[in-house]
């Protein structure tokens, strides 16, 4: 089997080069140097859930029994027969299993939560490139709306030794999404609504800039929705502290080959390129914050 | 030794072309397969009204860089395909090949003439598609007679810009079409589309994978049906081939068009080497040309039919 991850040698960077004018010279990233055991980047992998957690409103958690290796931020293609077959963004505990967070809210996520221990679904993955981890002893923010927390959850448990606060935006009380999985994985929570329900009453991103007022963070890392990312983007460029974010695009193979979930104006695949993506290169694309592309590749306005 | 050619007044830096649905569902995707090194880029296929094509899963890799796939061809229609033409205008000085979708022929018909108006480079009639057959019945490129009705009827709406038509390899008779649709005016040929189609069922839930159950093969495997399917097209008419089929190295590239191709379509091959891959396949060519002292890479057109 062919480990795509491992084609780019260990800490190469990529350079935009021949990419638009203002991406030239830019370096994205450095990879991660693990050697990732994937499930199955070609046909789906069948697995039966092994636990169902329920969550917070409409959310519930899916535990699988697996030896596959992920880095923070990866996503599997999760395939129900004859209802869809999706990208979810994984994260774990402990090593020997991973979760998916689901939150009902299309036909795919809806027939997901119907599912039961035991139901088995196809896995293909785990696929894109993980966040760029911190080395050492380092004090970073995790800034996550809604279920987008749950891939930061996987750099609590990836990151050892970080000194991690995480900053869970949700509209209310009931919407808060891993309080308890971040204090387990020894993350310092801090919660903001909308309505004030729980902790603050503001944005998680005002949250974020009050935290700035008194501490320093080393790297901040962002999943939720796009204009909250957005805006950790420009504080962190403001500020300078290296930021990357977790991009959702419409995906469809989930291995850079159908052209779904391209960006403008770089072009590139999220699947592939990303779902990760440097706070200040996201801020490059046209699309970021503004709209992004269906099933049918339509664009549609945030 | 230069790759530079041109393919009916196309100027092409080399003779590779992103083959239609592998990427190029946008503008600037499209301009960036171009700027990783492919001569032209074809677009996705084109429909005059929003086509929804098919649920998820709809590309699978079975290893080995081999596909199957059953995408569907969505689209969002000729209003989206006037959006990211132009947005591939900005962003490159590339050609750019319009491929078109239809369910009738009238339908082709109209869409031909609306894509005219966006000045594409060269207009690619896909009527072989074998993933809409459940929707549509057999694609028109599998029936002598409908693929020769299509192809006047979408030359006559073509203006000055060339017309290719893409072939079905699910044929009897390959070339025998071919010849029609030649003397139907197409100016070109693009052969293959995918291979079967095929099914693949996953075994523990005893279901078949591809939300459309069946879908359309490519990849290194169906090379060597692309590469006959060419050389049978190359001695049946006198217009150019884009040879297109598993396509990933150099020496895919000069074989395929020893059996006759001009052009090189290549998709497939995304998913292993990335939209780089291209880059790869030309360097590779040139430097299979310079050391058979080939100066001018239309000289490998059609090699293997010397007697």
């Amino acid at each position: 089997m062919k480990l795509p991850l491992q084609k780019i040698p260990a800490n190469k960077k990529i350079i935009f080069s021949t990419w638009i004018p203002a991406f030239a010279g830019m370096t994205v990233r450095e990879l991660p140097s693990t050697n990732y055991k994937l499930l199955s980047t070609t046909l789906p992998t069948t697995l039966a859930i092994q636990k169902i957690i329920p969550e917070a409103a409409g959310i519930k958690t899916f535990v699988f029994k697996s030896d596959l290796e992920f880095a923070a931020g990866q996503f599997v293609m999760v395939w129900l027969p004859r209802v869809d077959e999706k990208p979810i963004g994984i994260w774990r505990k402990k090593a020997g299993e991973f979760c998916l967070s689901i939150s009902a809210v299309g036909k795919f996520s809806c027939a997901m939560h119907q599912l039961k221990v035991g139901d088995k679904v196809g896995i293909r993955g785990a696929f894109g490139r993980g966040f760029t981890l911190p080395v050492g002893k380092k004090k970073i923010a995790l800034i996550g709306g809604g279920f987008g927390v749950a891939p930061l959850l996987s750099i609590l448990s990836q990151a050892k030794g970080c000194a991690a606060d995480v900053i869970i935006g949700a509209r209310s009380k009931n919407l808060v999404f891993g309080k308890k999985h971040a204090e387990a994985l020894g993350g310092k929570v801090l919660i903001a609504t909308n309505d004030g329900s729980c902790g603050e009453k503001c944005f998680n991103t005002e949250l974020f800039e009050r935290m700035l007022l008194k501490k320093k963070y080393d790297f901040v890392y962002s999943c939720g929705p796009e204009l909250m990312m957005q805006r950790v983007a420009e504080i962190c460029k403001q500020k300078k502290i290296p930021c990357e974010i977790s991009m959702e695009r419409y995906m469809k193979c989930g291995i850079g080959v159908c052209g779904s979930c391209a960006v403008d104006d770089s072009g590139f695949c999220v699947c592939s390129h990303g779902p990760t993506i440097e706070g200040n290169l996201a801020l490059k694309m046209v699309e970021f914050g503004k709209y992004h592309r269906d099933s049918v590749g339509e664009r549609k306005n945030f | 030794m230069n790759l530079s050619t041109k393919f009916l007044g196309i100027k092409m830096v080399n003779s590779l072309v992103l083959a239609s649905g592998i990427l190029g569902v946008t503008g600037s995707n499209l301009a960036a397969v171009c700027r990783d090194g492919c001569g032209a880029a074809t677009t996705k296929s084109i429909w005059l009204k929003f086509h929804a094509g098919h649920a998820n899963p709809t590309v699978l890799h079975l290893g080995n860089g081999n596909l199957i796939n059953a995408v569907g061809l969505p689209h969002g229609g000729i209003e989206e395909a006037r959006v990211e033409i132009e947005s591939f205008r900005k962003l490159s000085k590339s050609p750019l090949f319009a491929s078109i979708a239809g369910s009738r022929l009238e339908e082709y018909a109209a869409t031909v003439e609306a894509v005219a108006k966006l000045k594409p480079d060269l207009i690619e009639l896909n009527i072989s598609c074998p993933n809409v057959e459940d929707e549509f019945g057999k694609p028109f490129a599998c029936d002598v007679n409908l693929a020769a009705e299509a192809t006047k009827l979408a030359k006559a709406r073509c203006g000055k810009i060339p017309l290719a038509v893409k072939l079905s390899p699910n044929v009897a008779n390959i070339a025998q079409i071919a010849k029609a649709v030649e003397a139907a005016g197409a100016d070109a040929i693009v052969a293959i589309n995918t291979v079967g189609p095929g099914m693949v069922i996953d075994i523990e839930t005893a279901q078949p994978i591809l939300a459309n159950r069946v879908g359309g093969l490519s990849g290194p495997a169906v090379k060597p049906v692309a590469v006959k399917a060419v050389y049978d097209i190359y001695k049946a008419v006198k217009i150019p081939i884009i040879g297109v089929g598993g396509i990933s190295s150099g020496r895919d590239a000069i074989e395929i068009m020893q059996a006759g191709a001009t052009l090189v379509g290549v998709g497939s091959a995304v998913v292993d080497g990335g939209s780089e891959v291209f880059a790869k396949i030309a360097k590779e060519m040139e430097a299979w040309c310079k050391q058979h002292k080939i100066k001018n890479i239309s000289e490998v057109i059609g090699l293997a039919h010397r007697s």
